[in-house]
């Protein structure tokens, strides 16, 4: 049976006011019990202390970097299937119109205008996606300047 | 900046507030787990989850000034999964040489020095129930409160009270035995 149990945690941390601290020195004046509990206590409390943990490896934000990427690269997933679309189409299209044209004669303006631009690699690039939607609407909907649909 | 500014910008998707609360708290987390687990690979794996945790939550942070608690709050539950998925009483075995002490601890007096001692010590805290572990490490070698250590594990101050005399019990009579005992 000790006195100062319930308070033992706060006086080894040191949370104890004043006021609590001088009880429990005056208490442990005249008990044995409880000056020898408070003494081994303030051993393992001590020594606890000295139980140094070991430093992480590699810096923490490493893994969460490369944890968080990949929601962005799913994003990027979904943008490529954003424009992957209009590209495939747009390549249907091209292919239709060039061999439409060769099947007739020479190449119109619509079929130079889009094998143009595909040898000049804008198709391959994703910004371009946006631009071939303008660029299909205007091969299906304009003639090239002289000639008739 | 403090931990409630950083966790408002992290809310709103502010990544380098979130890199600057982690490299702030890394190594507190990281002590906590190692602590809990007993092993630096697991402790990197649970304090890489706790941030994303954080991060994954910081809407639902409130701004109060309570960072730490909410923290290892977070930290704890992880914690207490993981030993929950090891399913053995047993769990945490710290990477350390095994001394056998034969039930015969160092007097106490000599109970502050010594590598034998601080291994003698790692065990001890290694064979604690979890839940008196953790607010024992909460307490001592991250100084909250037991107001705080409460609201980290989710029960009462007066709860908290009584894990830390049985932890602390356990330990007396591990490694300061009354002289004549054992």
């Amino acid at each position: 049976m000790n006195h100062i149990d319930t308070r033992l945690t706060a006086w080894l941390g040191g949370s104890l006011d004043r006021a609590a601290r001088e009880e429990i020195e005056a208490h442990c004046a005249t008990c044995a019990d409880c000056r020898r509990l408070l003494a081994r206590s303030e051993a393992v409390w001590s020594a606890l202390g000295e139980l140094p943990a070991p430093a992480p490896a590699r810096p923490a934000w490493e893994g969460i970097a490369a944890a968080l990427h990949p929601v962005q690269e799913r994003a990027g997933v979904r943008d490529w299937r954003r424009w992957s679309f209009p590209a495939a189409a747009a390549a249907a299209l091209v292919c239709g119109v060039v061999l439409g044209d060769r099947l007739a004669g020479e190449p119109t303006g619509v079929a130079r205008i889009l094998t143009q631009d595909i040898i000049a690699g804008t198709l391959l690039s994703e910004d371009a996606a946006s631009d071939l939607d303008g660029l299909i609407a205007t091969a299906w909907y304009e003639p090239a300047q002289g000639e008739t649909r | 900046m403090n931990d409630d500014q950083l966790m408002t910008r992290i809310a709103a998707g502010e990544e380098a507030a979130f890199r600057l609360l982690v490299e702030r708290w890394e190594h507190q987390v990281h002590a906590f787990h190692w602590r809990m687990t007993g092993s630096r690979e697991e402790a990197e794996d649970l304090t890489q989850d706790t941030f994303l945790k954080v991060h994954a939550h910081a809407g639902s942070y409130r701004p109060e000034g309570r960072f730490q608690s909410w923290l290892f709050r977070i930290a704890g539950n992880l914690a207490r999964s993981w030993a929950r998925r090891r399913k053995i009483v047993g769990w945490v075995r710290f990477d350390i040489d095994v001394h056998d002490r034969a039930g015969r601890g160092p007097a106490p007096d000599a109970v502050v020095a010594g590598e034998q001692l601080r291994q003698q010590l790692q065990r001890a805290l290694a064979g604690l129930p979890p839940r008196q572990r953790e607010a024992l490490v909460l307490r001592r070698y991250h100084d909250l409160s037991q107001r705080d250590i409460a609201a980290a594990m989710g029960t009462s101050e007066g709860a908290v009270e009584s894990l830390l005399v049985r932890a602390l019990d356990t330990l007396r009579r591990e490694l300061a035995p009354e002289p004549g005992a054992g």
